[in-house]
């Protein structure tokens, strides 16, 4: 995303203390259930689900033209050389060195909270010195690594934590704390929430590329978070709180939606090596799936990852409304391209509520 | 020039890394206004207040030129309401009006601006929900929010306990339920976080920086209600494992605030310094210097 438009620069114009209130819909303990009730998700089985009658008329929506394709990796382990299999998976979606070439690139892992008892919830570090790695090697011109941590303010902490900080430092990339940066308001571009505008950092904004690198994981709000979720992580707590509980008022589906849609990152990249089923985001346990997703269109990245993790697309309320409005998320609308996806035996656990 | 700080230099008079920090900070200081978050942004209230209490600490003469033109900035956008936001350009949301309180009573006067400020913080509270079994904590009760509109979370609380009791509201009622509210978010195996305890069963984990700051919350209205002496063992358990300058700035207050001296605090925060001296933040610096001075609480309590 590089918006020069001067309109979306800060302004004197006085804010609206309206900006960030006026909540959807109720809310339980700080959080919020997605817009459609909430419904159990689907085993690759195909059981009968109680569902909210919007989200199948979603899931059912033609999607038009809307195609996208993605590629899968089989990965065993973050010891393999990622570095070659993501130039490989982004040369089979079509791309070359003119993706990177010249531009400012920012890359958004999921680092959520700091322990090192879990490294299963954040995106590994190996992933993301493997994407910069690659940028480099293609030309990019810079590599930040940068995150907005909902659960913390303090991100060194989670980079102490999580082992990102030496990480980044053997490898001379820096990180950025999304939560305090300087902010541009945006107009939302999609407007499922009440939030008219949106404060992004001044580093998304003014980023040539953007890259999502969601981990795999369970949620237990959301159902899933991958790449779409993930951006969460990009609007600045500063503005939206920790938690960001402003989104959860708004919706998280909405927010999701509206997010995903505004800042719209070029590519998506899933950690799904070693992703986390049950209680996701934080407290789940580890679950191999042995996988990287890319690609350009995080709809139909989420969706492939989604149908690896067992579960069913159409039965997750944010990929279900993505459908035709972020991109596909119908099989036979996704070219398929690396490893076939192969739904396992045992889904990832999710929580039953 | 300053040179690069060895942790080995440690001395008995006073740290030689305070120096070199305070130079530092200096340095990071948006002319005329106050500090950023990060190196060269634009200034915000809250690193402000925290590198103004690191100035104070020093005691030089000049250091008070420095401070008072920082409390002007600060009411200088300061909100008709009486709310301050984050930075000069963003007026909302109002988290950080306890911290223009705070550094306007320590230098007694914009006497005017903390009344406009109070009533604004006291006109405002976290939104209220009904209980939830998905939820560790109770929903009912109000504090403050990081947004207008929003539930209740601990640091904003526990920086509104902070503001009101330094103005002499330690026994106004919303401050008495808000000691109710940093006492209910603590975690059961000690510390707090953000402010969520159990979700859908299970705890969550403590962080030293909240933990930090509820101590320092909870002391200044003397507030214990057994959550303190956890929270204290959990700081004194997890500060010498975790180098980060805000867990150890946070961390160590809070402790101070409750007459508990970690032994190992001078060598911690030097050693952080050493880490962290080639490219830190403002908030990081005035964090350590506060922490590493004598009685750091008194600009808070």
């Amino acid at each position: 995303m590089n918006q020069n438009d001067s309109s979306s620069e800060l302004n004197d114009r006085e804010l609206r203390e309206g900006d960030h209130e006026t909540p959807r819909k109720e809310n339980e303990g700080g959080n919020t259930r997605p817009l459609l009730s909430r419904r159990k998700l689907l085993w690759a089985g195909g059981a009968a689900l109680g569902a909210g009658v919007g989200a199948k008329l979603f899931w059912d929506h033609q999607e038009g033209f809307s195609r996208a394709s993605v590629f899968v990796a089989k990965v065993d382990s973050y010891e393999a050389d990622l570095v070659e299999i993501l130039q490989v998976a982004l040369q089979q979606l079509g791309f070359d060195k003119n993706l990177f070439e010249g531009r400012s690139v920012l890359l958004k892992p999921n680092l959520v909270e700091p322990t090192r008892e879990a490294p299963h919830i954040n995106t590994h570090p190996s992933v993301t010195v493997a994407v910069a790695e690659v940028a480099r090697r293609w030309g990019a011109r810079e590599v930040i690594v940068a995150e907005g941590p909902g659960h913390t303010r303090d991100s060194y902490l989670v980079l102490h934590e999580s082992e990102y900080g030496p990480t980044l430092e053997n490898n001379g990339i820096k990180f950025l704390d999304l939560n305090t940066d300087d902010v541009v308001r945006v107009r939302n571009s999609l407007g499922y929430t009440t939030l008219e505008e949106l404060y992004l950092p001044r580093s998304v904004v003014q980023a040539d590329l953007v890259i999502s690198l969601p981990k795999m994981k369970t949620h237990h709000w959301a159902g899933v978070t991958l790449s779409m979720k993930n951006l969460f992580g990009v609007m600045p707590g500063i503005c939206y709180g920790w938690p960001k509980n402003v989104l959860h008022f708004e919706g998280i589906t909405a927010s999701i939606l509206d997010i995903a849609y505004t800042v719209r990152p070029q590519l998506a990249i899933v950690d799904g090596i070693v992703g986390m089923e049950g209680d996701g985001p934080i407290m789940g346990t580890p679950r191999k799936a042995g996988y990287l997703i890319a690609g350009s269109n995080l709809a139909a990245v989420d969706s492939t990852a989604v149908r690896l993790m067992g579960l069913e697309p159409g039965n997750i309320d944010h990929i279900a409304r993505a459908s035709g409005l972020i991109g596909p998320i119908r099989e036979a609308h996704i070219d398929q391209r690396g490893e076939a996806v192969v739904k396992p035996s045992n889904p990832f656990k999710t929580v039953d509520l | 020039m300053v040179g690069r700080f060895d942790a080995n230099q440690l001395s008995d008079s006073r740290p030689i890394w305070i120096d070199q920090a305070l130079g530092k900070l200096a340095t990071l200081r948006m002319e005329g206004r106050g500090w950023p978050y990060q190196p060269g942004n634009s200034a915000a209230v809250e690193p402000t207040v925290l590198a103004s209490f690191a100035l104070a600490a020093d005691d030089e003469p000049t250091n008070l030129v420095t401070v008072k033109e920082a409390a002007e900035w600060i009411a200088s956008i300061q909100r008709d309401d009486g709310a301050i936001g984050v930075t000069a350009r963003l007026p909302f949301p109002a988290w950080a009006t306890p911290y223009g309180i705070l550094l306007w009573t320590h230098l007694d006067s914009y006497l005017v601006n903390v009344e406009r400020a109070v009533a604004f913080l006291l006109s405002r509270e976290g939104r209220r929900l009904p209980r939830s079994s998905e939820s560790g904590h109770d929903t009912t009760l109000a504090g403050w929010p990081w947004v207008s509109g929003t539930h209740s979370w601990l640091e904003p609380t526990a920086l509104s306990i902070l503001a009101l009791a330094k103005v002499g509201h330690a026994d106004h009622a919303r401050v008495d339920e808000a000691v109710h509210l940093v006492n209910d978010r603590a975690l059961r195996s000690g510390g707090w976080n953000h402010g969520n305890t159990v979700v859908f069963g299970t705890e969550l984990r403590a962080q030293p920086g909240p933990t930090g700051l509820a101590l320092l919350a909870l002391a200044s209205v003397n507030g214990d209600t057994g959550a303190v002496e956890k929270g204290s063992e959990y700081l004194i358990g997890s500060l010498p494992r975790i180098g980060s300058p805000r867990a150890l700035g946070w961390g160590i207050l809070g402790l101070s605030a409750w007459g508990i001296q970690l032994e190992s605090a001078p060598r911690l925060l030097a050693e952080c310094y050493s880490k962290i001296q080639l490219n830190p933040t403002p908030m990081d610096l005035a964090l350590l210097i506060l922490a590493g001075g004598n009685e750091p609480e008194r600009f808070f309590i």
